[in-house]
């Protein structure tokens, strides 16, 4: 006997299925999209074009040849073929947004390729993947081709804001090279393609979260974790509210808490987990930004907890809701957190 | 040698360093017993066990007796005899106490015996540059260390990798993909995710 288990996204509401959220999560991304071509033009629509074209394309050949072997008659439309519910266009355009944008197109093209494949279409394909395909791209270019994916920096900062602040992590002069008011627009900073601007990041948050199409526990708790780090780092180090909200704007950690950590098929299904969730991936972040070798920790530290959600969700001590025993160990975990964070800080001076 | 350097250690050797995903050591049981969660779990106490006892007793034996008697070519067989007298004393341990458990490690169990991991981590705390530049009574402890943040880090990830395996058992994955091919490309995938930690330590 063959039995399907329908994965997340759940049906909660009669209104709220896969089509719909997918198309909502497509609609909060186009103030990102309209900035990053407004901005970088046509680097811009070709490493967009070529991502969703590439996504698509390896999609639709993947379920062209296993209907093939399994010997069915040819068909032009495949009812597998998740264009029809906006899921490939949206993993396409996640991945493409977290490209710097002097990628080449190869680079873009095979990225997309991988993590299509071995992010979403080998696992079973839509509902069924341990990782999230854009991640999985994004993070296999990262490894394959790191030095084709540079920044059209411009000449007075030479650097992207996190790669400042990965040389030199607790110093003022961030703020001379970096305005958090050009943080907060993404105008006149370098960086990834849909990264840039807090605003047209935060604007399609607000739109998922009032149309109830997003899990908003987890960008919350993932922002305020990396905020509250910050804030402690910066108390030890006398640095200014600057330093946490510098944290927060620059790179990719608002993108990637609203639109890639979000992702119902890969985070925790129960409340409490996926605050637990947000809290891990703000602590992996915060570690990999300020002592880590890479600039930017947000990728990593979403495909690092996507491998432990199933370890979040496991029977035995996942819960629908908070017990005393739980806040108990919660917080004795962030009190630790704080106390590695300072002695971290310490020893790297 | 303070608390902080120790801490370091075991978070090094837990996490960025991690055996299985870094080193590529130990996995033959990474492959073969994270079919179940409980096997998984019950496999990676006895690897941690043996492995802590196993690094300081190797460490001690080499720096007693090898170095003193110049005999320091002899320490891959030296560290085979002492895991195996090991592995011997957990599988008499766990065949009196916990049969359901020694059922299911199987031909696994032996096999400690040869896993590489163990054999890994002794050698690498003589190699490494560590004992060259403080006593010996340093390197002991911070041999220990490091034998229990590898053993910690291998069982984080054979748990992890066996409850992603049980939940992709009732996936929908392609017949060609299914069983070891599925998980050697989660394998692969987990792999790229700790290169992200690099630098950290």
């Amino acid at each position: 006997m063959k039995i399907i288990r329908k994965t997340s996204p759940y049906l909660r509401r009669p209104n709220a299925n896969a089509t719909r959220m997918m198309r909502d999560v497509t609609v909060a991304l186009l103030p990102v999209i309209g900035l990053a071509i407004y901005k970088y033009q046509m680097a811009a629509v070709m490493i967009i074009g070529v991502s969703i074209l590439g996504m698509m394309a390896t999609e639709y050949i993947f379920y062209q040849v296993q209907d093939m072997l399994n010997g069915d008659k040819f068909k032009l439309k495949n009812k597998n073929y998740s264009l029809y519910n906006f899921s490939t266009i949206t993993s396409a355009l996640i991945y493409s947004l977290t490209l710097p944008d002097g990628t080449p197109w190869f680079v873009v093209l095979v990225g997309a390729i991988a993590g299509m494949f071995f992010g979403k279409l080998i696992f079973g394909g839509l509902g069924q993947n341990i990782f999230n395909p854009a991640a999985v791209g994004r993070a296999f270019i990262v490894v394959a081709y790191g030095t084709f994916m540079t920044f059209s920096v411009d000449t007075v900062a030479g650097s992207t804001a996190l790669g400042v602040l990965n040389d030199n992590p607790f110093s003022a002069d961030l703020l001379s090279n970096f305005a958090l008011i050009d943080l907060f627009t993404g105008i006149g900073i370098p960086g990834s393609i849909g990264e840039i601007s807090a605003i047209a990041i935060l604007i399609g948050g607000l739109y998922l979260t009032f149309r109830t199409s997003f899990e908003v526990r987890i960008p919350l708790t993932y922002i305020l974790t990396v905020f509250g780090l910050a804030t402690v780092v910066a108390i030890y180090k006398d640095l200014g509210i600057w330093y946490p909200v510098f944290h927060v704007l620059s790179g990719g950690l608002l993108f990637g808490a609203v639109f890639m950590a979000t992702d119902p098929v890969t985070s925790p299904i129960t409340k409490p987990s996926r605050i637990y969730f947000g809290f891990a991936l703000g602590v992996l972040t915060f570690f990999i930004r300020v002592f880590g070798g890479l600039p930017e920790g947000v990728l990593f530290s979403i495909l690092i907890m996507n491998m432990f959600v199933p370890t979040f969700d496991y029977f035995k001590w996942s819960n629908s809701r908070f017990t005393k025993k739980s806040m108990f160990i919660f917080t004795i975990i962030i009190l630790l957190t704080i106390l590695l964070t300072l002695v971290g800080v310490y020893y790297v001076g | 040698m303070d608390f902080a350097s120790l801490g370091a250690a075991i978070i090094f050797a837990m996490l960025i360093n991690n055996v299985i995903l870094m080193q590529f050591l130990g996995i033959c049981p990474f492959l073969g017993v994270s079919k179940r969660t409980s096997s998984a779990i019950g496999m990676s106490g006895a690897v941690l066990f043996v492995m802590v006892i196993a690094s300081m007793a190797a460490y001690l034996i080499y720096y007693y007796i090898l170095v003193p008697y110049n005999i320091e070519y002899l320490q891959i067989i030296v560290f085979i005899l002492v895991i195996a007298s090991l592995v011997q004393l957990v599988e008499m341990v766990l065949k009196k106490f916990s049969k359901p458990l020694y059922k299911s490690l199987g031909i696994y169990l032996p096999l400690i015996t040869t896993n590489c991991a163990i054999l890994g981590v002794a050698q690498g705390n003589i190699i490494s540059d560590f004992p060259s530049t403080m006593s010996v009574g340093a390197g002991f402890v911070l041999a220990s260390v490091t034998a229990l943040g590898t053993g910690l880090g291998f069982g984080l990830i054979m748990f992890a990798f066996s409850s992603i395996r049980e939940k992709l058992e009732s996936s929908n994955v392609p017949e060609s993909w299914k069983g070891v091919p599925i998980s050697l490309v989660v394998a692969g995938l987990m792999s790229i995710a700790f290169i992200g930690l690099v630098g950290i330590v």
